[in-house]
């Protein structure tokens, strides 16, 4: 009898052990959760030819204009519709000049997470041609010579086709790069003589899981 | 099919089992102090629950009782259940002699539950959100104490809603089709005539219904069950009402065979406990019963129970802090009289007409018939083109001004809310009488009605197939005609109101495209006009094995719910969807339970239940926005119920002590909130506060598991004690899909006009508005000159708010004007910005006490309690409001640590008293 008592008090404790979990973690509503994520609110921005070019702590850019005379114009921030973008367009530049202005973001650590995600979004006007590529290296040094000594890897992504649509890049999959000095670079190629079209770039962003 | 077949194989084996056996038992019961004979008396062979009651002379003759040493318990309400030890001889009668019974004097106490009971906290006609209503006639010291001392705490027991629950009186179901939920004001005030109860907790089997899966309570009115008796009584209590006055008289049966019972009562406060809630409830009891011979009984039962009560306001922290937890701001001062906004007035008598037919001396059929119609009222203040009338509007707080950064505003608006801290009724008066429109009223007052008419059927089968075996059957019918509208109470000195929503334009501003732009007086029908009509008709079989050391049983039940809206006004914004009816809905359920107990010995015993059904949505829930349209909530199914429980039970004559561990899951579950939409969707901040929105949540998981525990331990003749403790863990168990209901977007084809919001993330958030701990430890007294004192003190915890649901979906994170999260928005500071409010825990002290004496054949005595002696305060439950469904909103009125939006809240009584008075001759 005495047994049995004691074998239900047991399972008295069990049971009350087995409810009296911690308490449980809930739910909460999703949200991206970013490693990187730049849309150029802060950046002062000019319009008509008052030109302010990006200034982002940590960023790079820098015109490696081959031309002699070379090419000094920046990626510059502009807005539209209260929305901050980076522009960059030859149209403006000095005739016989051409551009190769590079946009770099800062080392970004992607050993923190797993599963990452690049995204952006660009649009085009005035098109003669699509002037912008996109590269990931992981060892630049961020100095402007370094530049030409870099590892760039090219980034597929969607271009817009037809002007003034926002186009997003899709998801370019970084997952392989487990690295802390990843920088993305936004490179615009073109000339007065050549392409001119105007390239915006926004809402750069690195997801993770 | 194959539980079918499983149950009739055990019922030939038990059939071949079945013994021959001849010895009988007789004797008679009487009152310890009169000698008077009792009738009515249960006499229960403990072994295998057969069981006889006492004819009219206190005698009783059991016959087939098996041989060797047997118990006898013997139980009457109102008196302390006796056992008594017997050594059965094989095919010999034994004459017990007489059987003392003795009056249970602490039973005075179910007389007090009845003020914790009525006093429901909701907006909406359903009754209260304890389960102590269902428990008051329990004598099981766990559900002594759920009853009487966490009640006023809004326990639940298992964390179950009671429309988990079936109440029932006489077998036909009480609870209502509308919304599951029992009644209780239905019979309020008749706690003498409601007394013959059984309750049944959990699955485990009732012989009425085959029940849900929190227990079954059945009230039995039938006359002749009556002790032959006058009863007298006055109390006195600073509950939900002041004074209440009750008489009651039984016949008894008659040497005609005819029986009744009377009862009466009134209830009524010029305020109860809260301020500003006025109280006035008038009860009656008739029952009549003619019993033309062994075989056929008829009896007539008629209750009506009026109630009309003024409600008290749930408060944010903001206006507590000012105004105190007393603080009720739906009254206003009228010609010197306090004046309630906000009265619940129910009027729904019951006519039932019952049957009993003893078919043989082991079979039994009992038939009822029962009408009940009535009406419901929850009134309103209603007002176009004026401000809002109640007080602690949030432009009225100085929260309002201390958000905006004016602190000079903030501490004039408090001065300001501090000397008009109520309603202004002669202001809505001078309002009307100053209307831009001569005649049109600006202010008027509503109700929201009800008007039900409901007939029911049933007809229960009990027989026992052998001495083992005992079938019951039952099948019902019911069908209900609901008719819900807007009724004009009050012009306050107006001439007319106007039926329209001004918030919208041209036809979409009228309520009825049928009769358009109407001025509609004092007890017209306006704003919507419905009504909702049922009819749900169910069965189930039972059947219950008794051996020497297991019994079990085996129960199935069947339903089929058939709900249609008819819409009586062509609603503007919905001219093709709101007129006529709607299509019937039906739902098919079958449900199935099983259980066993095994005697360990006669005192020590296990008991397992377990029980799986499918339930219909309820009515409320299975119209989207039932009051303008008569469109389907999407995705509307039925619920998947589960529930287990197993038990350790002793009872010896000194201590006795039940454990039990359960769990019980709940799917598919649909909840509809209509509330006035403070800025959900397309109109945040459009200033529109008066859209009446509907959320819909479907597919809801939750999961309850826990253990609960009595004990009660007799140490010495006078002195008792008490032990009970409930442990549970009662949470949402997935993330439910939310859609809201969205008028404004509704046009001629897209009449279901429905806003996605995706799942709302509740995944573990617990079950709001009840304690998940309780504990509570007694002592009682019982003098043998009939006096007893009895002290108990309580712990109660782990109460949560209820959560809004909406703030949990990803419109909370996400912008949806950029798909990016809003500024703010990481791991950590979501989480900190939905963390579920726990409420403090606390202890009550609850005292009570009585005595009685006797003088000739009359008893005078009276029954005193104190609850919450030291004059605790506690939150009950409150809820977060959906007005701030962003995060950055959110944070912007929390900044300053006094949103305009917080939550509001209930609380519990402080230190109250019940005192009852009462003479039985």
């Amino acid at each position: 009898m005495k047994n049995i008592f004691l074998k239900i008090t047991f399972v008295a404790i069990a049971l009350v052990s087995f409810t009296s979990c911690d308490e449980d973690q809930t739910d909460i509503p999703p949200f991206f959760n970013y490693t990187f994520n730049e849309n150029f609110s802060s950046s002062p921005t000019g319009s008509g030819s008052v030109e302010v070019p990006i200034a982002l702590t940590g960023w790079v850019n820098h015109n490696a204009s081959t031309s002699i005379p070379a090419s000094s114009r920046l990626w510059h921030a502009r807005t539209f519709s209260s929305d901050n973008y980076a522009e960059f367009s030859s149209f403006y530049s000095t005739a016989g000049t051409n551009d190769v202005a590079w946009l770099i973001t800062p080392a970004i650590d992607l050993t923190s997470g797993s599963g990452e995600i690049l995204s952006f979004t660009t649009k085009t006007r005035f098109s003669n041609g699509y002037p912008m590529t996109a590269f990931i290296s992981t060892d630049y040094d961020g100095t402007t010579a370094g530049i030409a000594t870099a590892t760039w890897i090219p980034l597929t992504f969607t271009i817009p086709t037809a002007d003034d649509v926002i186009t997003s890049s899709g998801n370019i999959d970084l997952s392989g790069y487990d690295t802390t000095n990843a920088r993305i670079a936004f490179k615009y190629t073109g000339s007065k003589a050549g392409v001119t079209t105007t390239c915006q770039l926004d809402n750069i962003k690195i997801t993770k899981n | 099919m194959k539980k079918l077949a499983l149950s009739l194989l055990f019922l030939f084996q038990a059939v071949i089992m079945m013994a021959q056996n001849q010895s009988t038992v007789k004797g008679k019961v009487v009152d310890s102090k009169s000698q008077n004979p009792l009738g009515s008396v249960k006499v229960m062979v403990q072994s295998n629950e057969q069981f006889v009651t006492t004819n009219n002379l206190g005698e009783f003759v059991i016959s087939g009782i098996a041989k060797g040493e047997q118990k006898l318990i013997v139980s009457l309400n109102g008196y302390t259940t006796q056992n008594f030890s017997i050594e059965v001889v094989e095919n010999q009668t034994l004459d017990v002699g007489l059987m003392l019974l003795e009056e249970d004097i602490t039973s005075e106490q179910q007389l007090s539950l009845v003020t914790i009971t009525e006093n429901d906290l909701g907006d909406d006609n359903s009754g209260s959100e304890s389960t102590a209503g269902l428990l008051q006639s329990s004598r099981d010291a766990y559900q002594q104490a759920a009853a009487f001392n966490w009640g006023q705490a809004r326990f639940r027991m298992r964390g179950l809603d009671n429309e988990y629950g079936t109440t029932m009186i006489n077998g036909i179901v009480m609870n209502k089709i509308y919304d599951g939920r029992p009644q209780w004001s239905n019979w309020g005030g008749l706690n003498d005539a409601t007394r013959n109860q059984e309750f049944t907790l959990g699955s485990s089997p009732s012989d009425y219904t085959f029940g849900g899966i929190l227990g079954t309570q059945e009230i039995n009115t039938r006359a002749s069950l009556y002790r032959k008796g006058t009863r007298l009584s006055y109390s006195g209590t600073n509950t939900n009402y002041s004074w209440r006055a009750m008489a009651t008289h039984n016949s008894g049966l008659m040497e005609n065979g005819w029986a009744y019972s009377i009862s009466a009562s009134r209830r009524w406060a010029k305020e109860g406990y809260f301020e500003g809630t006025d109280y006035a409830a008038n009860s009656m009891f008739a029952s009549v019963e003619k019993r033309f011979n062994d075989k056929h009984s008829l009896n007539f039962t008629s209750i009506y129970a009026q109630n009309s009560r003024g409600k008290s306001s749930p408060n944010t922290k903001e206006v507590n802090d000012l105004m105190g937890i007393k603080y009720n701001s739906y009254w206003g001062w009228q010609d010197g009289k306090k004046r309630n906004s906000r009265d619940k007035d129910i009027e729904e008598p019951i006519l039932m007409l019952s049957h009993y037919w003893k078919m043989s001396d082991r079979t039994t059929l009992n038939t009822n018939v029962s009408y009940q119609t009535g009406t419901i009222g929850n009134t309103r203040i209603d007002y176009q083109g004026a401000n809002n009338p109640d007080p602690t509007y949030y432009k009225n707080l100085p929260s309002y001004y201390y958000n905006l950064g004016d602190t000079a505003g903030a501490a004039a608006a408090q001065t300001y809310f501090l000397n008009n801290s109520q309603i202004d009724w002669n202001a809505m008066y001078i309002a009307n009488q100053n209307s831009a429109t001569p005649g049109k009223s600006v202010y008027a007052l509503y109700e929201d009605r009800t008007d039900d008419k409901q007939i029911t059927a049933n007809s229960i089968l009990f027989s026992d197939l052998s001495d083992n075996i005992k079938l019951n059957a039952g099948a019902s019918f019911r069908k209900l005609k609901s008719h819900n509208h807007q009724n004009l109470l009050d012009l306050l000195g107006g001439q007319y109101f106007l039926d329209i929503d001004p918030f919208y334009q041209g036809d979409a501003t009228q309520s009825d495209l049928n009769n358009p732009n109407r001025a509609v007086v004092e007890g017209d029908t306006y704003g919507y006009n419905y009504n909702l009509n049922a009819i749900v008709a169910d069965a189930f079989t039972q059947f219950k094995f008794s051996y020497k050391s297991v019994d079990f049983y085996l129960a199935q039940s069947f339903s089929r719910s058939q709900y249609e809206r008819e819409g009586l006004y062509r609603n503007g914004i919905y001219a093709n969807n709101s007129f006529g009816k709607s299509g019937k809905q039906i739902f098919e359920n079958f449900g199935f339970k099983g259980g066993f107990t095994y005697k360990i010995t006669g005192q020590h015993l296990l008991d397992f239940n377990g029980a799986y059904m499918t339930k219909a949505p309820n009515m409320r829930n299975t119209f989207a926005n039932a009051r303008i349209n008569n469109n389907i909530t999407p995705d509307l199914t039925s619920e998947q119920i589960a529930s287990v429980d197993a038990s350790y039970i002793i009872r010896t004559p000194k201590f006795k002590s039940r454990i039990t561990g359960f769990a019980s899951k709940v799917q598919n579950a649909t909840e509809i909130s209509f509330f006035y939409a403070e800025g959900v969707g397309e109109d945040i901040d459009s200033g529109n506060e008066d859209a009446f929105i509907s959320e819909l949540l479907t597919g809801i998981n939750k999961k309850n598991v826990g253990v609960e525990l009595g004990l009660e331990y007799q140490i010495t003749s006078t002195i008792k004690a008490t032990v009970a403790a409930s442990y549970g863990h009662y949470l949402y168990d997935n993330n439910p899909n939310l859609k809201v209901n969205d008028d404004a977007q509704a046009t001629l084809t897209n009449t279901q006009p429905v806003v996605d919001f995706g799942k709302a993330y509740m995944k573990n958030y617990r079950l709001p508005g009840m304690p998940q701990t309780a504990a509570s430890f007694g002592l009682e007294y019982r003098d043998p000159h009939f006096w007893w004192v009895g002290a108990n003190i309580n712990y109660l915890a782990d109460s949560y708010l209820d959560v809004s649901n909406i703030l949990r979906t990803d419109n909370f994170t996400i912008d949806g004007a950029t798909g990016d999260n809003f500024a703010g928005v990481n791991e950590e500071s979501v989480r900190k910005a939905l963390k579920q409010e726990k409420f403090a825990d606390f202890n009550l002290l609850n005292l009570t006490g009585g005595k009685s004496w006797r003088v000739d054949n009359t008893t005078i005595g009276f029954f005193a309690s104190v609850n919450n002696v030291l004059d605790t305060t506690y939150k009950t439950g409150g809820f977060e409001q959906s007005r701030k469904a962003t995060f950055p909103d959110q944070q912007a009125d929390y900044a300053n640590g006094t949103p305009s939006f917080g939550s509001k809240y209930f609380y519990g009584y402080g230190r109250t008293y019940f005192v009852n008075l009462y003479v039985n001759f």
